[in-house]
């Protein structure tokens, strides 16, 4: 059970609210979302580099790395990120996740969500913090343990917009695209 | 930390709170900054002063970034400067508020800190900006989020192995080498 769950809300809906402390419990959070970024080559950041055919295909545009965001995850307080290649012409976003298992997938993993940070003005922002409790797969080996984090803008639209996408894995990966397209919805209440 | 000159014009937070992690952490932090992500629009070009555009193409002098906390209250001071490659890299070394070298001085207000030891030790900050009165690289910041990730080498815990700060409204900055101390003087790990 950690001490440090917590939540903050500022702006039009200020205060700060505590969280329940474990991830078994329905999404608390209220708060629902589907994301997916391109990231470009210069985006990325980590001190193990991808393996090599990895690398020369997205130096040459032989594909094109994406990163989804997925939050809750069975309505619990748990957000998934797969990092996967598609060719660059591929649809945006994906209407099909290809499978954490497939070997586009290059990375997949969930974190419990120990923290959040919203606020509405003057951006409308995210963000999200918590330790990696799944590894299906990775370059990097087994993530479980390590503090990831998700930190995004948007504007409520219509069309709902994304800005400045920026996740990683803390110490390993750090991916970051400048625009992103999917779904957000406050207040969400499970089915 | 002492806090700098020209602090007046932080937006410091109206509610009078008492520090929650100033007494708990303690962190200073220089790294050779390697990695510059920006949104819009999207490079990775960061445009120096103009007094010093010239030695920095030059190579005479290098960009790092520089993280403090607390600085003061529960504020963590983020920094990108340009110094002279050959001045040593530590974390007590002392930029202190208006030096033109400066590129990026961002003053945030911590709300959450998570850290972890294993598999190595590591955090994340996350809080409000409070003021960036030093740089005009990207406005005024104020009210926008932080968000603070930070590694240090699993066999030496002097060394950094990655850092990243960034916004979500307008850039990422990171950095792969260098030296910091994180203290951590009472509970809360994750």
């Amino acid at each position: 059970m950690s001490q440090n769950r917590r939540v903050w809300m500022m702006g039009a809906a200020a205060g700060a609210l505590a969280v329940p402390a474990s991830a078994e419990r329905v999404n608390a959070l209220r708060l629902k979302f589907d994301i997916e970024s391109k990231v470009p080559p210069t985006g990325v950041l980590t001190p193990q580099p991808f393996p090599p055919e990895v690398t020369a295909a997205l130096a040459s545009g032989a594909l094109e790395l994406r990163v989804r965001y997925r939050f809750p995850l069975a309505e619990r307080d748990m957000l998934s990120v797969q990092v996967y290649l598609v060719p660059p012409n591929a649809p945006y976003p994906l209407p099909q996740l290809p499978p954490a298992t497939d070997q586009s997938t290059i990375a997949y993993f969930e974190m419990e969500v120990y923290n959040l940070l919203t606020v509405d003005k003057p951006n409308a922002s995210v963000a999200m913090a918590g330790p990696i409790v799944l590894t299906t797969v990775s370059p990097f080996g087994s993530l479980n343990g390590v503090l990831s984090y998700l930190n995004f803008q948007y504007l409520p639209g219509p069309p709902l917009r994304f800005r400045a996408v920026f996740g990683g894995s803390t110490g390993f990966i750090s991916t970051n695209a400048p625009a992103g397209v999917g779904t957000l919805e406050w207040n969400y209440r499970m089915p | 930390m002492a806090a700098g000159a020209g602090l007046a014009s932080l937006a410091l937070p109206s509610r009078a709170r008492a520090t929650q992690f100033a007494q708990r952490y303690e962190l200073a932090c220089e790294m050779n900054s390697s990695f510059a992500f920006l949104v819009d629009p999207p490079t990775n070009n960061l445009v120096p002063h103009p007094s010093i555009a010239d030695r920095v193409r030059a190579g005479t002098l290098r960009q790092r970034l520089r993280m403090e906390f607390p600085y003061f209250g529960d504020v963590l001071r983020n920094l990108a400067y340009y110094e002279e490659p050959a001045k040593p890299l530590s974390a007590a070394n002392v930029v202190p508020a208006g030096d033109p070298r400066i590129l990026i001085e961002i003053f945030t207000d911590v709300t959450s800190v998570l850290v972890k030891k294993d598999p190595l030790l590591h955090f994340v900050m996350t809080g409000l900006i409070v003021g960036n009165p030093s740089s005009t690289f990207f406005g005024d910041l104020t009210s926008r989020m932080m968000v603070l990730s930070a590694a240090f080498d699993p066999a030496d815990s002097t060394r950094m192995r990655m850092a990243v700060s960034g916004t979500a409204s307008s850039h990422v900055l990171g950095a792969q080498t260098g030296v910091g101390v994180l203290k951590i003087k009472e509970g809360d790990l994750v």
